[in-house]
């Protein structure tokens, strides 16, 4: 799908609204060329009512008057409604256009996510998609009204002059059009460097209100600053590259144009001095140029609007083109169930894409229904990784995870993501109430039910201090709650959930040992027979675990097995027991 | 810039009565205040009213030499070719001049308002940066964006040709009702009475637009901020399934927005198309009401004529300035959103002032600190305490107990409501705040990177920090194989939030940069929560060796990360239960001990 697609898309449907709008802009316009044409008729009206001779009585021109008021009227009318029409068609594509590419986004995976900063995203759907309306607003309507102006002039100049004279007067055009297609070419690239400079400003702004608070702790303000001052700089040059072509039309046009009617002048005079060319023929055809030349002046706005347009469409397209890279493109819709719950991973090999190194390598294990699987290792050593193959956020490698004895590839992703609950190391929350945070916008889920996953969570109590109790607002707008409450309002959304499969990616780490055990304890009971994948660095989780799986720091097996088995046999497993010992005896001392 | 009052109270929101006043103050002046910024640009801006000038000189002189051609020359009989030949090339060299002219102006023009655009962007972004903490939990990154990008573009149209247009169009109304009024008095006092009318509609037009642009400008605000977050959190959104409620949002927000942009419509109906129809009707009811003196012969046709041209021509740019005024109260209603943020100056933190500071010796006291994000919400409660220099230090208690409130305190993020907190002897208050920050290195429990590579996230911008010492850092925090492993090592690329990294990995970073900036005081907000057992023993082992010569406090769940600190203390609902080394606290069997039995017993579940 591109940006274009979806326009052409959104026309198809709506193209009468748009047709007739057009068609108004055209009434309009013959309106208000009428009206100057009444003004002279009710002038000349008046002259010959002055004169008795003519029978012209000021009744005459009243009438006309009124015509011209009633003319006046209509072509306010039609204005507005072609205004309405397409002003409020251009909102609607804007609309549709910033929805659709919200939609999409959506359906984006953390592939491009990685690739693409937030600021540039953001200025992505709401500054290029202004742009497109602008387009399809004042651009189009500007295009239509120069040349419905400019082929009723040249329509007159015909019909009233001779063909020779709106000749000369086109003469310019041909000129002005190849220029004008030289400098569009030029535009659009400086076009393209102004909008990414502004999306470059957002970006860097994005990025450090994000991280405001390690930019004070480390006391980088200043050289923030100096940061941001380049980009504007940036920008400001930009812009002035652009506007240095941009500029060139309007002169261009009037100097072409001043330049022929000088020759005019001369040529034209000498055949009014040598009889071949009338005064009035003279006269009339000052007055054509000027006509013509009228909406060339606001043919630069119009191209840089069109331009601007162009390039933003450009811009989305890199946002409507990037294809999920997720999809249910293999998937078998008859799965709609993944219960009971059973994970087999064979020989699973992993490497995110655009890099040459195996974050996974060759692991294998089963987990059965109900059974619970702690994975440790060191950091960096592929245990998350593990956790969102599991999930599909990435695409693991052909027929190495299957789940419920279906390859993973096969489960569409709304059964697999549906029968999964998540909580992630890094706690997100939405700006919303803690109650709407927990539910999560899942209308299967009652209040009650949220109360209860809060308890199990051992969060309630702490919820119900707060003033607000669950209707606290949390995240960016509301209340800073500390890491650990963050943390168990996360595992409580998970909870309320009820999963087939629970998986728990570190998220117990701010949280202190004594509401880590409670906690634990309780998603035995609340969670009976939930098979469960938890990724710790404890000892005490994994003590709980039917089986323990010990990654390397190089993605590959270490060991699995029960606790018991492992410290038996693995030489990796007892060599981190003997380091917690280490720490814990000297602890002791 | 007034100064930050010592004793402000670091409540997030500015006091209702002060943020009254400011809009008052505001709307008297945001037009004046926008066009002041013309005032450091003397000189360009001079230059660009010279070119509009010369450029508005030339456009009369034009049919100035075709009447010459035509009244004075043929229609007279005349009939001098020499003399029209002449006209012709000073008309060719006028033109020529008019274009150069033109472009000139634009180009001096744009740069005038890329001047003042690219100053008001950087101040308000510098504005924005020395804000506190407070300030931040009171505004979304979303509505800060919108007035760093949408809002001060909002003013590229309104600094670059809507006033020079503005004063065009008025030096032309001005001089048509000069012309009338010369032509006929009576006539021109007639046509005058138009404008009560136009004013009435223009007042009201005012009023409604303004009105819709704050709304429809607070609609895009909360559209960015609603991406900015969904944009973040998409993971969690399609882990949860959750993408139709989500889009169902979005669309909400985007539907008002439209909603808004078609009353702005509706409303423009009320400025140039009424002003154009205005005008034709005056003409029509003018023609009408004037033709019997024509015909009783107390008026020339000719003037009848002149006045409906005029009548055109009055209107004209009032048509325009109504177009403009668009434009105008779009930039002006951005203006206030900015200006709103400039002259918040109640939460701005002078970082400058105060006493610089090389390092210290690290003694630090709290003396009955009172503590409230929000008003008598109380997060700390009469805490007082005493580090001495060198020494370690540890907070614990259960999660929202008010540790990591203080480490925000100890580096003046939030101004305390009573009671003072002191490092070697002097107030805080009294310190340089960028020194006082420089010498406390926090690693906190919410990790962020920046984009750029692994080099410029431990040194940041700190030029005083060589090569040598990141070495030096990465290796004492056991970043080192993890680091190697890396395709560019210290050069690898990190991305927006370091997201290609594991949570791990990034925390070694953060500590990493911690320990480069050579710290008096090292404070580590559960700075190892996502490293493994391992790494974090040799991180402990290699912290000890480090903290000997400073000051070192952590916060921590796990008592055994903190077994060997000087001293403890136990924190519980924002107060201070218990406190001492660790032998005297299980001596003394209270909270503390409860804890560590807890933990102990999970110790030895491990070690079982």
């Amino acid at each position: 799908m591109r940006c274009k697609t979806v326009i052409i898309n959104y026309f198809k449907k709506h193209w009468f609204r748009y047709a007739l709008g057009v068609a108004l802009v055209i009434v309009a316009t013959m309106f208000n060329t009428v009206l100057p044409r009444l003004l002279g008729e009710a002038i000349d009206l008046v002259k010959a009512a002055s004169d008795p001779t003519t029978g012209t009585t000021l009744a005459d021109v009243r009438n006309t008057c009124l015509i011209m008021v009633g003319c006046a009227i209509c072509a306010f009318i039609t204005r507005n409604a072609w205004r309405y029409l397409i002003m409020g068609f251009t909102r609607s594509i804007e609309l549709h256009l910033r929805h659709s590419l919200f939609t999409h986004l959506q359906d984006l995976s953390s592939e491009f996510y990685v690739k693409n900063n937030t600021g540039d995203i953001i200025t992505r759907a709401i500054v290029d998609t202004q742009a497109i309306r602008m387009m399809f607003g004042m651009g189009l309507i500007g295009i239509v009204d120069v040349l419905t102006t400019n082929v009723v002039t040249l329509g007159y100049m015909i019909s009233t002059t001779s063909v020779k004279l709106t000749l000369i007067a086109v003469i310019p055009l041909p000129f002005l059009l190849y220029a004008l297609v030289k400098l569009r070419t030029a535009m659009r690239k400086r076009f393209m460097i102004v909008q990414h400079s502004v999306s470059d400003i957002a970006a860097k702004v994005q990025e450090n209100l994000t991280g405001v608070r390690v930019i004070k702790a480390f006391a980088q303000e200043e050289s923030e600053n100096k940061q941001f001052e380049n980009l504007s700089r940036k920008k400001w040059k930009a812009e002035m590259d652009m506007i240095r072509v941009w500029s060139f039309i309007n002169p261009l046009s009037n100097f072409v144009f001043g330049a022929i009617f000088a020759v005019f002048l001369y040529l034209g005079g000498r055949m009014v001095i040598d009889g071949s060319l009338s005064l009035g023929e003279f006269v009339a055809f000052n007055t054509y140029i000027a006509l013509l030349m009228e909406p060339i002046a606001r043919i630069s706005r119009i191209i840089q609007i069109w331009q601007r347009g162009s390039v933003s469409m450009q811009r989305l397209d890199m946002i409507f083109t990037a294809t999920p890279a997720i999809n249910d493109k293999n998937a078998d819709k008859s799965v709609t169930s993944l219960d009971p719950m059973a994970i087999e991973v064979s020989d699973l090999s992993f490497r995110y894409p655009g890099t040459d190194k195996d974050v996974l390598k060759n692991i294998s294990f089963t987990l059965e229904n109900g059974g619970t699987l702690a994975v440790m290792g060191a950091t960096g050593s592929g245990k998350s990784t593990l956790v969102s193959l599991l999930m599909r956020m990435w695409d693991p490698p052909a027929d190495s995870i299957t789940v419920s004895g279906h390859p993973i590839e096969e489960i569409p992703l709304r059964t697999l993501r549906g029968s999964i609950a998540y909580v992630p190391q890094e706690t997100f929350l939405f700006s919303d109430s803690i109650m709407r945070n927990i539910i999560f916008y899942d209308e299967r889920f009652s209040e009650d039910d949220a109360m209860e996953a809060a308890r199990a969570a051992a969060i309630h109590d702490n919820i119900m201090e707060f003033p607000d109790g669950y209707g606290t607002t949390v995240g960016e707008r509301g209340m800073t709650l500390s890491g650990g409450q963050k943390q168990r309002v996360s595992i409580a959304r998970a909870l309320v959930r009820k999963p087939e499969l629970l998986l728990l990616d570190d998220c117990l780490s701010a949280v202190d040992a004594e509401t880590e055990r409670t906690i634990l304890d309780n998603l035995r009971t609340y969670l009976k027979g939930c098979t469960t994948i938890i990724v710790t660095h404890r000892i005490a989780v994994a003590g709980i675990a039917d089986r323990v799986l010990l990654l390397n720091e190089d993605g590959s097996m270490a060991a699995i097995g029960t606790h018991e088995e492992l410290s038996q046999t693995s030489e990796e497993y007892q060599n981190l027991l003997a380091i917690i010992e280490a720490s814990n005896a000297e602890a002791k001392k | 810039m007034k100064k930050t009052a010592p004793a402000s109270v670091g409540s997030p929101s500015v006091p209702e009565g002060r943020m009254a006043e400011y809009t008052q103050k505001k709307k008297r002046h945001t037009l004046w205040r926008l066009l002041k910024n013309f005032g450091y640009h003397k000189a360009l801006t001079a230059l660009t009213l010279f070119l509009a000038l010369v450029s508005s000189l030339i456009q009369v002189v034009k049919p100035y030499i075709l009447k010459l051609v035509i009244d004075e020359n043929l229609e007279i009989g005349l009939n001098d070719l020499g003399a029209i030949g002449k006209l012709s090339l000073l008309y060719f060299v006028v033109i020529l001049m008019g274009s150069v002219c033109d472009y000139a102006q634009s180009i001096t023009l744009a740069s005038l308002g890329q001047r003042v655009m690219h100053r008001m962007r950087t101040n308000l972004f510098a504005h924005i940066q020395s804000q506190n903490m407070s300030f931040f939990d009171a505004n979304s990154s979303g509505s800060l964006l919108t007035r760093v990008n949408s809002d001060v573009e909002s003013l590229s149209d309104l600094f670059s040709s809507i006033i020079i247009q503005f004063i065009k169009d008025i030096l032309i109304i001005f001089n048509i009702c000069g012309a009338m009024l010369l032509l006929d008095v009576k006539l021109a006092l007639w046509c005058f009475t138009c404008v009560p009318i136009v004013a009435v509609i223009t007042f009201f037009y005012r009023n409604l637009s303004r009105k819709n642009f704050i709304k429809l400008k607070a609609q895009l605000s909360k559209m960015n901020g609603f991406l900015a977050e969904n944009i973040t959190g998409m993971k969690m959104v399609q882990i949860y399934c959750r993408e139709k409620q989500k889009n169902d949002e979005f669309y909400a927000h985007g539907k008002e927005y439209y909603r808004l942009g078609i009353m702005e419509v509706l409303l423009n109906s009320l400025s140039n198309p009424l002003m154009t129809a205005l005008a034709n009707l005056a003409t029509a009811i003018f023609i009408s009401m004037f033709a019997s003196y024509v015909v009783g012969n107390t008026l020339d046709v000719g003037t009848l004529y002149a006045f409906t041209q005029y009548i055109k021509q009055f209107f004209g740019p009032i048509a325009n300035l109504a177009e403009q005024f668009t434009s105008i109260q779009s930039a002006l209603i951005s203006g206030d959103r900015i200006y709103d943020i400039v002259d918040k100056r109640d939460t701005l933190e002078d970082l400058e002032k105060g006493l610089p500071l090389e390092s210290f010796s690290g003694h630090i006291e709290f003396k009955n600190v009172w503590f409230a994000y929000k008003k008598d919400n109380w997060v700390l409660k009469d805490v007082s305490f005493e580090i001495k220099p060198g020494e370690s230090v540890a907070f614990v208690g259960s999660t929202g107990s008010g540790k990591s409130t203080i480490i925000s305190l100890l580096a003046r993020f939030y101004e305390i409501q009573k009671g003072e907190i002191l490092i070697d002897g002097v107030d805080i208050r009294e310190y340089k705040l960028t020194d006082l920050r420089r010498c406390i290195s926090v690693v906190q429990q919410d990790v962020f990177l920046f984009t750029g590579d692994i080099n410029y996230n431990i040194r940041l911008n700190e030029e005083s920090i060589t090569e040598a010492d990141i070495k030096r850092a990465v290796k004492l925090v056991s970043a080192e194989s993890f680091i190697n492993g890396l395709p560019d090592g210290l050069e690898s690329h990190v991305s927006e939030r370091g997201s290609e990294f594991s949570a791990g990995q990034r925390q070694l970073v953060a500590f990493a940069r911690a320990v480069a900036v050579k710290p008096s005081v090292l404070v580590l907000d559960e700075a190892t929560a996502s490293i493994d057992t391992e790494t974090e023993a040799a991180l402990s082992q290699a912290m000890k060796t480090v903290s000997s010569d400073h000051t070192t406090i952590t916060i921590a769940h796990r008592i055994s990360t903190i077994l060997g600190c000087d001293q403890i203390f136990v924190l519980d609902h924002g107060v201070i239960i218990e406190q001492g080394n660790h032998d005297q606290l299980v001596a003394r069997d209270g909270h503390y001990a409860e804890l560590y039995r807890i933990s102990l017993s999970a110790g030895e579940d491990e070690t079982a």
